[in-house]
């Protein structure tokens, strides 16, 4: 983790299943925190070079190496809707696991990792689970700060996957 | 507790790579003979030998049903070996059927054995062997057809054999030796070693009698082995003396004597004679094999008889690791002969020891690419048999014809198609060809047919299915998908060939009725997701009323081509260079033309090309627009040819290809034109394109985004 970039953050590789599922990785977009499943992620890196793969939406920014493998990158700013910000020194790349299927998510900045037995956690109002809030699970608090928790799924969801012609 | 012999264990892959080859081989044979409605002497041997050797391996790991099973199959054919005048009509239909219900039910034994060894739990073959035993009867004459109930087959002891009829002695012909092999005192497991005798020599003699019979399934062999040395009878037309050499080699060998044929004879005229010195029911069986065996001798060519096999089966996963490292090697080579550092250097020797070493890293390449290839004539076999089953339970007349089964690919890939072509035969099977009376009515030939071929064209393999069927009826397809809400779009905006493509959506099925082989409409989706695991693409090509073509095309090696690198702006391509005819410079005075829809061509040499802005169909910004200032690269692929543009080459080198995440199968990435990604020397990554579906699209044939994207 001495690499410039990446923030000094322990992930507990020895903990079990059930902590991990308790456990969240958060990270920054703007000036909002969400968390992410511990279970889901494998490491974190810095932006490498991106080879860009045209035809794709805005968000999928194309492919890096990382060591022999390819993986494509989602800028979570972007899926979100958010606007385009330039990737500076401190922009982390989330390398998340689903369904065998590796996915590095682009965020401004990761925060740290949270215990959610040290939280409050809150479910969403349910006028607000569908669609645009469809990748969040729940709400944390934790200090003064409020987590977004989102649901690795359908942030990697297709969005139209019942497109394919 | 495992069925299979725990000691036996170590052996179980290769019992099951065996038996299948053996299966395979049987397969082949019946389907020849079925057509030709009889069997050969030489293939009631082949088939004969068969059996006995599943059976015996079959024994030796422990699985008992199996090898009972196999045992009452060759008892039948024992009969039919010596009697091939019983097998009328109706007996060779009948003996058809159950050969290929044992195939069957061996192929699934195996596949479950394989699935899991220690949960296996044999299937029942009470049904198989009542049909088989009854059918020994009808053979032997004992009952009439139609009579024979299973259960009083039953009663039919299962040494059929020793009630065949048993002529004269058979002729003590001079190629027949009989050999008495006494095995070392007190070496153990005597019977298996006269198994493995049996096995040595079968390499160059063939393998007559001997006693006792079937050392390898029979444990109070070994007693009568001790007692009495092992004898052999066998065929051998040369030098005795290479024999015994071979014999003398054996390990735990004591002694070996050669009996001669007159002692041989007198032993079978007088079976139960205390001079012949040996245990009685071995001997029995031995006076009813004897006079068969020479006349089913007679009909065996040399050429049959098993020769000394220069193969040996590797362990797949050794193999992938070599091609993984072999790339590496590859990639390593360009590396090292193109780096950087060395650019402008004097290095005379180095080139020259570079250029040696590209040689043998090329020869290295195509030897261990070469090791993965396998005929798909072995994949074509199996659907010579889907057919045939089909034809019989659905009533229709098929013909399989296979054209070019002699195409090799890799290994890996003709795994993965196995499965897909079944899904399309049956499907072409079930729902485009008709039954015969419709064929009439139609005015075609009552046989329907299928053609399965396979053609190596440029870097890629094609695997056509045409069946000459009713075809496929765009309206009703799409009335269907509209039903099942897969219409993405109007109707009136697909073109035919998306409309064929519906059948492989998912959920998606024409035929009304679920039948055992298709319908649920699970196939054909299946089928394109494995052609696409693999890199490929399936495309429908149909004329209602004639026929439909499914056409599979697959990159022929998925690992490594050598690729042209170009770059547009700061994004780089790789185009495999069997794809590139010429590059160069256009210069300002040559004019361009354009057609109607202002697509951009140039002429080379009285031909004329379509360019193709790579800039402007991936809208790539601050590339060179100057079609003067960048490259102009004419590709070919098939029939199709057009030009490329782009801003600048970067240079030849060999890439490993790497297919894209599956991440990406969403957005269709393959109808982009690209067929997979590499790492390159410095670690970044670069796209391959695939020329072939850029030109297709150009053409306007892509199904995806790249169709609608202009080229103007």
């Amino acid at each position: 983790m001495s690499e410039p970039g990446v923030p000094n953050i322990e992930l507990p590789l020895d903990a079990t299943e059930e902590e991990l599922k308790s456990t969240s990785l958060t990270f920054y977009i703007g000036d909002t925190i969400y968390g992410l499943p511990l279970t889901n992620v494998v490491e974190i890196i810095s932006v490498q070079p991106i080879a860009k793969v045209p035809g794709t939406p805005a968000y999928v920014k194309g492919v890096i190496n990382l060591r022999g493998g390819i993986v494509p990158l989602v800028d979570v700013r972007l899926k979100f809707g958010q606007p385009e910000k330039e990737y500076d020194e401190f922009t982390n790349v989330i390398i998340t696991v689903l369904n065998d299927m590796t996915v590095g998510l682009v965020v401004d900045r990761v925060a740290n990792v949270v215990r959610s037995e040290s939280v409050d956690i809150s479910q969403l109002p349910e006028f607000s689970t569908v669609n645009t809030n469809r990748y969040m699970t729940s709400v944390s608090r934790t200090g003064d700060n409020l987590i977004m928790n989102l649901n690795c799924e359908t942030i990697l969801e297709d969005d139209n996957i019942l497109n394919l012609a | 507790m495992s069925v299979i012999d725990e000691t036996m264990r170590p052996m179980l892959d290769t019992f099951i790579f065996e038996t299948t080859t053996l299966l395979d081989q049987l397969d082949e044979i019946l389907l020849v003979a079925e057509k030709a409605k009889s069997l050969t002497d030489d293939q009631i041997n082949e088939i004969f030998r068969a059996m006995h050797t599943v059976k015996g391996s079959a024994a030796m790991m422990g699985l008992s049903d199996m090898s009972e099973m196999t045992h009452r199959v060759e008892d039948m054919f024992f009969i039919i070996r010596e009697n091939p005048e019983k097998l009328d009509g109706k007996s060779t239909d009948v003996v058809f059927d159950i050969l290929f219900q044992a195939t069957d039910y061996l192929r699934s034994e195996l596949g479950n054995i394989q699935e899991d060894p220690d949960g296996y739990q044999p299937g029942s073959t009470t049904s198989l062997t009542g049909v088989i035993e009854s059918e020994i009867a009808i053979l032997k004459g004992e009952a009439v057809r139609g009579e024979a109930t299973p259960a009083a087959a039953a009663e039919t002891p299962p040494e059929a054999p020793s009630a065949a009829p048993s002529p004269a002695a058979a002729p003590s012909e001079p190629d027949v030796h009989t050999v008495r092999v006494h095995f070392e005192d007190g070496c153990q497991m005597e019977n298996v070693r006269a198994f493995m005798l049996m096995n040595q020599l079968q390499e160059y003699v063939e393998i007559l009698a001997t006693v006792p019979e079937n050392p390898e399934t029979n444990p109070d062999a070994i007693k009568d082995i001790v007692d009495n040395g092992f004898v052999i009878t066998f065929r051998y037309p040369g030098e005795m003396d290479g024999i015994f050499n071979i014999i003398e080699e054996s390990t735990n060998i004591a002694s070996y004597e050669e009996v001669m044929p007159e002692e041989g004879a007198a032993e079978e005229a007088k079976p139960e004679a205390p001079a012949a010195n040996v245990a009685e029911p071995a001997e029995t069986q031995k006076a009813a094999e004897k006079p068969a065996a020479p006349a089913a001798a007679e009909t065996q060519t040399r050429a049959s008889a098993p020769g000394k096999q220069s193969l040996i089966s590797v362990n797949q996963t050794k193999i992938d690791s070599l091609v993984n490292i072999m790339g590496e090697i590859v990639i390593a080579e360009s590396m090292v002969a193109s780096n950087p550092d060395l650019k402008d250097l004097p290095l005379d020797n180095f080139n020259k020891s570079a250029r040696q070493l590209r040689k043998l890293t090329d020869q290295l390449q195509d030897i261990v690419m070469g090791i993965r290839m396998v005929p798909l004539t072995g994949t074509f076999q199996k659907m010579q048999r889907i057919v045939r089953d089909m034809n019989k339970n659905l009533g229709k007349d098929t013909e399989l014809v296979t054209v070019g089964g002699e195409t090799e690919v890799d290994k890996s890939i003709t795994d993965v198609l196995a499965d897909p072509l079944m899904h399309m035969i049956r499907n072409s099977m079930d729902h485009g060809i008709e039954t015969p009376e419709e064929r009439t009515a139609a005015g075609k030939s009552e046989q329907g047919k299928i053609t399965l071929s396979a053609q190596n064209v440029g870097s890629d393999i094609i695997i056509k299915v045409e069946d000459d069927g009713q075809g496929l009826n765009r309206e009703k397809l799409l009335d269907k998908a509209e039903r099942n809400g897969i219409l993405m779009k109007p109707r009136g905006d697909y073109s035919d060939k998306e409309a064929f493509g519906l059948i492989m959506m998912p959920g998606f099925s024409t035929n009304e009725v679920v039948t055992e082989y298709s319908g649920r409409g699970v196939g054909m989706d299946v089928v394109r997701k494995n052609i696409e695991k693999v890199g490929g693409t399936v495309t429908v090509e149909s004329v209602f009323g004639e026929g439909t073509s499914f056409i599979i095309k697959i990159p022929l090696t998925l690992a490594i081509v050598d690729g042209m690198e170009i770059g547009v702006a700061n994004d780089t391509f790789t185009i495999p260079i069997t794809s590139i005819s010429q590059i160069y410079k256009l210069s300002p005075e040559t004019e361009l033309l354009y057609d109607t829809d202002g697509t951009e061509m140039v002429m080379v040499r009285g031909e004329c090309y379509p360019i193709i802005r790579l800039h402007r169909i991936y809208n790539i910004d601050d590339a060179i627009t100057d079609l003067t200032e960048g490259i102009m690269i004419i590709v070919e692929s098939g029939e199709s040819r057009a030009c490329i543009f782009t801003d600048k080459l970067i240079g030849e080198q060999q890439v490993v290809v790497k297919s894209f995440p599956s991440f990406f199968n969403r957005y269709n990435v393959k109808d982009l034109g690209f067929s997979g990604c590499t790492i390159m020397g410095d670690g970044s990554i670069s796209l391959i394109l695939d020329i072939n579906c850029l030109l297709g699209a150009y053409r306007g044939e892509g199904s995806g985004n790249l169709a609608s994207m202009s080229f103007a």
